[in-house]
């Protein structure tokens, strides 16, 4: 069945709203989010200019700033919402996983 | 040594594997991609070296765009950002190459970049490929309904069968990509789903190559078999309207886009353009076809003319393969020997002939047959259905209540010497029309209904005409 839009974020919708914790452009954010996670996430250009439109349509992010064809975006409450939203249902996933193997099986 | 060149690619416009594909090995080879348009792929050369391309697709672009959009230049600004260079656009399909081999690809969510091919695909390729799927069934239908109606006209035609055959090619090709990207549309938007792999796109280039070579082909022995004569005038003045109107219509969408019309203007009036230009080609042709029938397809030569009751009418000496004079004494001599009707193909062959007498001398009597040469021995039976089903209507007057042509009207073939023999039944009466069938050959005749027909007239015929 397909993901209802947003309700889950994806990793690269995650560290593309990550990033907008502050005001940046979408360049910016393609190098961010490797430098964030160590390069164990790469969003594409395509994707992104894709994601970004999608957020901005959904409202969970908004643009600050023209310059030329460079574009400013920030998060808005909406987004950082939804961030939060994941956040805790990623941090219940791994509450669940630490009650099921307990914590000394983490690597 | 050139240094550019262009090629005409055939490729599914969703099958960005098999693009990717085809532009890295033609990189390797020293070639590199700097232009798309109507005219072809164009190519520049380069040192031959491995290069990573990508096809997008960027759903908010045209063709029409007079130039990259706002948009668009900053799509690219990304791609650039991250080692994709731009290379050539083609309506939505985006292509852009990078030579760094660990680079990121553009599109990195399997789930955004199918619903991106699909709507770009919408938005344009697939309404395409669905007019001409609606434009081939109605053509294949229209084909269909002349076969069953007329089936001798279709099979004696090469220029009928080959129009037919670029239909139903029309169609499969129209056909095979709308399912084929459906399919894989399907499949790739699951996969996706499921665990955020890309499923190759496989377009149909063999397929579509195929078809190309059998219609080229096709079109090549249509204009042998004319041998010279007004139809492949006819043909070739038709083959070069049509890239004619694909010029002019290209040239000027091109110059519109360079004068920065807006994306939308310009679709419209090549929309406008084509449908006018193609209708208004189509009369010409037609008139002129009209108007110049007697040079493009020269007439018998009319030895001399006569004039009854105020009209004109000529005198033909064509070649008869059977007269009048083969079959009785006659010492009348200004008859007219009329090869009316001369179709042939690959398939068969039909030849219509009269022998009349002049309008002031209709006491003397007249002679019509037809010969049908079928060439494929799987269609015989075929044609000599249809040509029963049709004789009673070709009589020339109503056809009155009661028996009509049918087999059971079949008569002792011996005489003719031939394989099968009918004869006309209408309102129960013999008429003297026969149908003969020889061994390739179905002979339609029609004699005076009171000529007197003997064995040796018939062994005559049978000589003459069956082959």
């Amino acid at each position: 069945m397909p993901r209802a839009k947003f309700q889950t974020l994806t990793e690269q919708m995650f560290y593309t709203l990550l990033c907008l914790k502050e005001e940046c452009c979408g360049m910016d954010i393609l190098d961010r989010v490797p430098a964030i996670t160590n390069r164990r996430v790469n969003v594409g250009s395509g994707t992104l200019y894709t994601l970004l439109e999608q957020f901005l349509d959904a409202e969970m992010i908004c643009e600050t700033k023209v310059d030329g064809r460079r574009r400013s975006y920030i998060l808005t409450d909406k987004g950082r919402e939804m961030l939060q939203k994941e956040c805790a249902r990623l941090t219940a996933q791994l509450a669940d996983y630490q009650t099921i193997f307990g914590k000394e099986d983490m690597r | 040594m050139k240094n550019t060149k262009r090629r005409f690619v055939l490729f599914s416009f969703y099958d960005r594997t098999g693009i990717e594909a085809y532009l890295e090995k033609q990189a390797e080879c020293g070639w590199m991609l700097d232009k798309i348009s109507a005219l072809g792929w164009h190519f520049h050369r380069i040192e031959p070296k491995k290069i990573h391309f990508s096809v997008v697709y960027f759903s908010k672009a045209s063709a029409f765009d007079p130039e990259p959009s706002e948009q668009q230049l900053a799509f690219q600004d990304f791609c650039e950002h991250t080692g994709w260079k731009h290379a050539a656009a083609n309506a939505q399909m985006q292509v852009f190459f990078n030579e760094t081999p660990e680079s990121t690809p553009i599109e990195t969510d399997a789930a955004l970049e199918v619903a991106a091919i699909h709507a770009s695909a919408k938005k344009s390729h697939l309404s395409s490929y669905y007019l001409l799927t609606g434009v081939g069934i109605l053509q294949m239908g229209l084909f269909v309904w002349r076969y069953l109606s007329d089936p001798i006209s279709i099979l004696t035609s090469n220029s009928n069968l080959f129009s037919g055959m670029c239909w139903i090619f029309m169609l499969a090709l129209s056909l095979v990509e709308i399912v084929g990207y459906h399919r894989w549309h399907k499949r790739a938007k699951a996969a996706a789903e499921l665990d955020g792999s890309f499923v190759e796109t496989k377009g149909h280039q063999n397929f579509q190559l195929i078809i190309l070579c059998i219609t080229l082909l096709a079109f090549a022995l249509l204009l042998i078999s004319y041998g010279g004569s007004g139809m492949t005038a006819l043909v070739l003045v038709t083959a070069a309207a049509f890239f004619c109107i694909t010029a002019i219509v290209v040239g000027i969408s091109e110059l519109m886009k360079k004068c920065k019309i807006p994306a939308r203007l310009n679709r419209n009036v090549t929309i406008i353009l084509t449908v006018v230009l193609s209708f208004g080609l189509t009369g010409l042709l037609l008139i002129s076809v009209v108007n110049r029938v007697s040079s493009l397809f020269p007439d018998e030569e009319a030895t001399n003319t006569y004039v009854f009751n105020g009209r004109t009418y000529a005198i033909h000496h064509d070649e008869l393969p059977l007269t009048i004079e083969d079959l009785i004494d006659t010492d009348y001599n200004e008859y007219s020997y009329e090869l009316r009707i001369s179709s042939r193909s690959f398939l068969a062959e039909r030849r219509e002939f009269a022998q009349r007498p002049r309008l002031d001398a209709l006491v003397q009597p007249d002679l019509e047959y037809s010969v049908t040469t079928v060439k494929a021995p799987l269609l015989y039976d075929f044609c000599k259905k249809a040509l029963l089903a049709d004789f009673a209507h070709n009589y020339g007057h109503p056809v009155p209540e009661g028996p009509m042509w049918k087999e059971e009207t079949a008569i002792d073939a011996a005489p003719w010497g031939a394989g099968e023999a009918y004869q006309l039944i209408l309102g129960g009466e013999p008429q003297m029309r026969f149908l003969i069938c020889y061994d390739s050959r179905i002979v339609e005749i029609d004699f005076e209904h009171d000529w007197a027909l003997t064995d040796e007239q018939m062994r005559i015929i049978a000589q003459k005409l069956g082959g």
